[in-house]
């Protein structure tokens, strides 16, 4: 009887630690970078890739501003053709973005070719200078 | 030995000198740390480049129905700044990513300015009639294709004084593709990048 209370203590206690971890957990896709530096500070959701009006795939992402002040933040998509390769392009310099508390942050970018079909989305804190 | 004192305080200042110089380094366009400048640099171009190039993709207006690339031409760009700047360093970037995509052809027959013209055009079709020439291999008439858009556009630099005395710089990037066959404009952008600075920075 007594090994049945610890036992039962034991998993009420696991299924609520796992609760807790699992609500605050950001929402992870593999194709989605966020550096070190900006930590849980912001989180890209919602990351989608569809054609709108185009033959090229457009990339969608939000990104979450999770604090109570301005962050400042750079972004770059990587596009892959079908065998995985990197599709150098212009397109994929780095681009200045900032969101301001609690604020989400609609991101689009489209696709240098119809040979693109996956990406990679890298976020990391704004370089020192480049925005306000 | 007196002789020896002015040497060394020759050798002494001038590696004083020597230190304090910023040595020559050079910088990954993707992953530049430097500090922004007021002037307009090859970031802002880059960056004028990709929000245009972005716009142009989306709109879906390069994809022909028939799945044919259109010939396009470079017009006029005028650079409306207080810089001295190529504006072929945009163009360039926006032809490039153009031809790359596959929807688009450029042609070295016509454009704007002759830093986009290829003279090997005419001067191939100078030697028609040229017995020194296998005439088999000369562009024979009627091959030359016309273009069926054209881009032009402008950069202006705008000044602005804040209260506080500062200087804000404001970079506008125009780019706009007409229609030859009708004239309409087909797409057009304009792409802001402001920046801020002390009021005694030059631009140029």
């Amino acid at each position: 009887m007594k090994c049945f209370k610890t036992v039962a203590c034991m998993i009420a206690f696991a299924a609520a630690a796992v609760g807790c971890v699992s609500y605050h957990t950001p929402p992870q896709d593999r194709r989605v970078t966020v550096s070190p530096e900006l930590g849980t500070r912001v989180w890209v959701t919602d990351v989608r890739l569809a054609k709108a009006n185009s033959q090229q795939y457009t990339l969608q992402a939000n990104v979450v501003n999770n604090t109570s002040g301005v962050v400042r933040m750079e972004y770059r998509v990587v596009w892959l053709d079908a065998n995985g390769m990197e599709l150098p392009s212009v397109l994929s310099t780095w681009h200045p973005i900032s969101a301001v508390e609690r604020e989400i942050v609609g991101l689009a970018a489209t696709a240098p070719t119809p040979e693109a079909v996956d990406f990679r989305f890298y976020l990391q804190a704004a370089r020192p200078g480049l925005l306000n | 030995m007196n002789k020896l004192i002015p040497v060394c305080a020759i050798v002494a200042v001038s590696a004083v000198f020597a230190g304090c110089t910023t040595p020559t380094t050079r910088v990954d366009p993707m992953n530049d740390r430097g500090p922004q400048v007021a002037g307009m640099d090859y970031r802002d171009v880059q960056e004028a480049a990709r929000v245009m190039l972005d716009s142009l993709f989306r709109s879906g207006r390069l994809d022909r129905p028939d799945g044919q690339a259109y010939v396009m031409t470079v017009g006029k760009v005028k650079n409306d700044t207080m810089q001295r700047f190529d504006t072929d360093i945009l163009t360039s970037y926006i032809t490039e990513e153009l031809m790359n995509s596959g929807k688009i052809m450029v042609t070295s027959a016509m454009a704007a300015s002759a830093d986009n013209r290829d003279e090997m055009v005419n001067a191939v079709r100078s030697v028609r009639g040229n017995a020194e020439f296998n005439q088999g291999t000369v562009a024979r008439s009627g091959q030359l294709v016309a273009p069926t858009h054209s881009v032009f556009g402008k950069i202006i630099q705008r000044e602005v004084r804040m209260d506080n005395g500062d200087k804000q710089i404001e970079y506008y990037f125009q780019l706009r593709i007409t229609e030859l066959a009708t004239g309409l404009q087909w797409w057009q952008k304009q792409h802001l990048i402001p920046k801020r600075t002390d009021a005694r920075t030059p631009t140029w």
